[in-house]
């Protein structure tokens, strides 16, 4: 409470004070820290991170603390930043879903965004900061996706980003559960189009063929077309959420045909197998969920080949690889899940990559999230250790400079 | 009888020489084997730095640091490897065909009859170190029957058998067309059946024995199980979905005088002080964190279920999920616990002993002692490091496996390039292509 109020008192002096920036010590916060990951550099043992304004001001070895800071003593522990989970599926209200339409190209997650969510304030215990909130998985072309961060004062604190992706799905799951009741007939109401894999792909096509001849008739284009234009064009991402390796081939088929630039794949259960390619292309892939055997029907019916190394032989292809939960209504502990894959075959750097820089490069808020370093926003974990040990626990997790979880300790621990 | 015990004998003897004759085929098993190890995690006690452990005849013969090996021991050297006991599962029902019966009082019904050595849960179990498990019914029914310890290999469910007729499910959880009240009621009443039925019995016995007529009346077998419940000869495996159950649980335990091990779902960290002064051993759910919103506060609370039973003083063992990344494996279970407060050697114990205990094998299994079974697992590194794998797993003394030779393990994590179509091999005239084997 004392560090919020010193805070509000530093934004306040913030512009009288611009000049004199480097000697202003009020709402100074000092992390002392007996290791600091920083992913921009090497691990630095024993440094002080010290924070102002919601960003860190500077990382300096030792234990000396400027005078009148604020000091949180993580001697013993480790400091490194916060998780960026880059395609979450929790943290709205509702049903991701839109039932009444296969192509939703103008639907921003956003307008769903529930940031009291309990999924939400769960994400932020285990150390997620910042997230990718990811349209639903049943439409062909789903909408755009909002990038928040974990916590924070207000709505326009918690959205980095609205929108600025696309997001499509490549694979059966649009065509799960469509088929044409047998009291109707195929133009009914209750006709959903499309019952399979032919005509997800078909559904894109179309409005990809759409929005290609408008562009080049120079028609004036509705929002509809307007969102897919944009990615068709190379100005937003395309996030393909799709599972096995045909449906990476045919990504890549309708990409061609399409000259579609900016492609990320979601999931991409199957991916080793086709990693060479990937890599080729320059596709970043966003793992995740991770489970070791397809798990039950329909996923077992498919028979996706599961690689526990998946993400271990993408990486050594040369694909940027993001490890995130992309699993409805859940956060995922992603630490456990890149130790998990490190202990497949991932080098231990390329995992803590894969759940910092790497998927905020992806998302595109590198800049800002991701790693340690002056201007960046003071989002970081407190851990009672290494980071990719099962045994180390999340003490403390500070999002925008301000403390957004703190483990209860002693016996009342978690109790 | 007489006949019944010959017979008894001959087939020992025949199995022996047959076992034999099979043993010698596949790998030579010595009588002796000494595993020198790295460090020894005897749970039981100290660790043990550069140990040998000796076993005879399946047996762990001795434990300790300088130890003589006899000349005709087979060694294993893992010197640079840290050798546990394997891991025990006291309660699971994953590994046979199907866990529950669509009756909901089927006491006499046995996992033994449905255990399926063939399943990838046996291969998988063995692969992460599981020696020793309890496979009871599932948690669908009332009386859901009885259970069996086994090991996870073996090509026969025989072979397999550690100690069969273990444990009788109980579960207190109320079918989806049920009610809590109606459940409880559905037990109480099979019960009270079986009480009046017993009464019914001895007063025919009586009856005929007043009038010196034979009574030749046998039991109801399909009874027995119970009837071994309440005289203490099987203990009661109750599953408590809600930590309201758990006191339902004990009581009826206390007026039915039946042994008890409740096995906990994730709500019970509520019931850990009633637990603790109940002072059972009991089995925790897979899921070992807990969310609960704080209706005061808004906060989601983060509940750590085996820190709250350690801190209440409750002695539990832990469950694996199998189908859950992580939760699969009985190390990331223990160091879950580890890393939000449990000591390391209460959840070192949770996967080993206590579960021995639960299953009334601690004689045999659990920990690294003189006279136990010859169980180890010789690992890579600490146990509750993710990095570390299982390299070779013992059972009674026998390497059951090897990481090395696990193809499925190097096809889980190899790199696999798209299959290249092969043109069709050329035969010479009059030769057949060979045949796949059948």
């Amino acid at each position: 409470m004392r560090a919020a109020a010193l805070r509000v008192l530093g934004v306040a002096l913030l512009a009288t004070l611009a000049c004199a920036r480097e000697a202003r010590t009020d709402g100074l916060v000092a992390i002392k820290a007996g290791r600091v990951i920083t992913m921009s550099g090497a691990p630095i043992d024993g440094a002080v991170v010290l924070i102002q304004d919601g960003k860190i001001k500077q990382i300096r070895p030792g234990s000396a603390v400027p005078e009148g800071a604020t000091v949180i003593d993580a001697g013993d522990s480790v400091v490194m930043p916060g998780l960026v989970d880059a395609n979450a599926r929790f943290g709205t209200r509702g049903d991701p879903n839109e039932e009444s339409d296969e192509l939703t190209p103008t639907f921003h997650v956003a307008g769903a965004l529930d940031r009291d969510s309990a999924a939400l304030k769960r994400a932020v215990q285990l150390g997620v900061t910042t997230l990718r909130i990811a349209p639903g998985t049943a439409d062909v072309i789903a909408g755009t996706g909002v990038i928040v961060k974990s916590a924070g004062a207000g709505l326009s604190s918690t959205i980095v980003r609205d929108g600025g992706d696309l997001q499509i799905g490549i694979q059966d799951e649009p065509a799960y559960g469509n088929d044409i009741p047998w009291y109707s007939r195929p133009d009914s109401f209750y006709f959903r189009q499309p019952t399979t894999r032919m005509g997800v792909v078909w559904l894109l096509r179309e409005a990809l063929f759409n929005t290609k001849t408008a562009i080049q008739a120079g028609r004036p284009l509705d929002a509809r077309l307007a969102g897919i234009a944009a990615a068709m064009q190379g100005k937003t991402p395309i996030y393909v959420m799709l599972r096995t390796a045909v449906d990476i081939e045919t990504t890549f088929t309708v990409a061609d045909e399409f000259g579609l630039r900016k492609l990320v794949l979601v999931e991409c259960t199957e991916g080793y197998k086709l990693a060479g390619d990937i890599a080729r292309r320059g596709v970043p892939v966003i793992l995740g969920p991770c489970y070791q055997y397809p798990r039950t029907w329909p996923e077992a019916d498919q028979g996706w080949d599961v690689n526990w190394n998946n993400a271990g032989l993408l990486v050594k292809a040369g694909v940027k690889i993001a490890i995130a939960s992309n699993d409805p209504d859940t956060p995922a502990n992603l630490l456990t899940w890149a130790g998990l894959a490190v202990r497949a075959g991932l080098p231990a750097d390329e995992a803590l990559k894969a759940v910092t820089t790497s998927p905020a490069e992806i998302i595109g808020v590198a800049d800002r999230v991701g790693s340690l370093g002056p201007g960046k926003d003071a989002d970081l974990l407190v851990l009672s250790g290494d980071p990719l040990r099962p045994t180390t626990m999340v003490q403390k997790v500070i999002v925008n400079g301000r403390i957004a979880f703190d483990a209860p300790s002693g016996a009342s621990a978690h109790g | 009888m007489a006949r019944a015990k010959c017979c008894a004998v001959t087939v020992v003897l025949a199995a022996m020489v047959l076992g034999a004759a099979a043993r010698a085929q596949d790998t030579p098993v010595r009588q002796k084997v000494a595993v020198k190890a790295g460090r020894i995690i005897t749970v039981s006690g100290a660790d043990i730095e550069q140990g040998v452990i000796l076993i005879e005849d399946g047996r762990i013969k001795q434990v300790g640091k300088s130890i003589d090996i006899p000349w005709d021991a087979n060694v294993i050297d893992a010197s640079d490897k840290v050798v546990m006991p394997g891991f025990v599962e006291a309660h699971t029902f994953q590994g046979i065909s199907t866990a529950n019966e669509q009756v909901l009082e089927v006491p006499f019904v046995s996992t033994f009859d449905a255990i399926d050595p063939r399943s990838t849960f046996m291969e998988d179990s063995l692969r992460d170190g599981v020696t020793t498990m309890l496979v009871l019914p599932g948690n669908d029914t009332v009386l859901g029957g009885t259970g069996c310890v086994i090991k996870p290999c073996g090509k026969m469910v025989d072979d397999m058998v550690v100690r069969n007729y273990t444990g009788m499910k109980l579960s207190l959880q109320p079918r989806w067309d049920s009610s809590r009240m109606a459940h409880i009621e559905r037990l109480r009443k099979y019960l009270a059946g079986l009480q009046d039925y017993l009464q019914d019995y001895q007063q025919r016995k009586a009856d005929a024995q007043e009038q010196k007529k034979p009574f030749d009346e046998e039991l109801d077998p399909k009874k027995k199980p119970v009837m071994d419940l309440l005289d203490g000869k099987l203990r009661a495996f109750v599953y408590c979905p809600r930590a309201s159950d758990v006191v339902k649980a004990f009581e009826l335990s206390d007026e039915l005088k039946f042994k008890i091990t409740p096995v906990l779902g994730p709500d019970c960290y509520k019931a850990a002080a009633f637990l603790a002064k109940r002072g059972v051993p009991v089995i925790l759910d897979s899921q070992l964190i807990v969310w609960e919103t704080n209706e005061d506060t808004h906060t989601e609370e983060m509940k750590v279920v085996p820190k709250i039973m350690a801190d209440a003083g409750v002695q539990f063992a832990l469950q694996r999920a199998p189908s859950v990344y992580g939760s699969r494996y009985f190390w990331f279970q223990a160091a879950q616990a580890v890393a939000y407060g449990a000591s390391r050697e209460e959840a070192l114990k949770s996967i080993t002993l206590y579960p021995a205990q639960i299953i009334g094998l601690a004689d045999r299994v659990g920990s690294i002692d003189a006279g136990k079974d010859a169980n180890l697992l010789i690992l890579t590194g600490d146990p509750l490091d993710a990095q570390t794998w299982v390299d070779r797993v013992l059972i009674e003394g026998n390497v059951v496996y090897e990481r090395a030779k696990d193809v499925r393990l190097k096809k889980l994590l190899e790199e696999r390039k798209p299959e290249e179509v092969k043109p069709p091999a050329e035969t010479k005239g009059g030769e057949t292509p060979p045949q796949p084997k059948q």
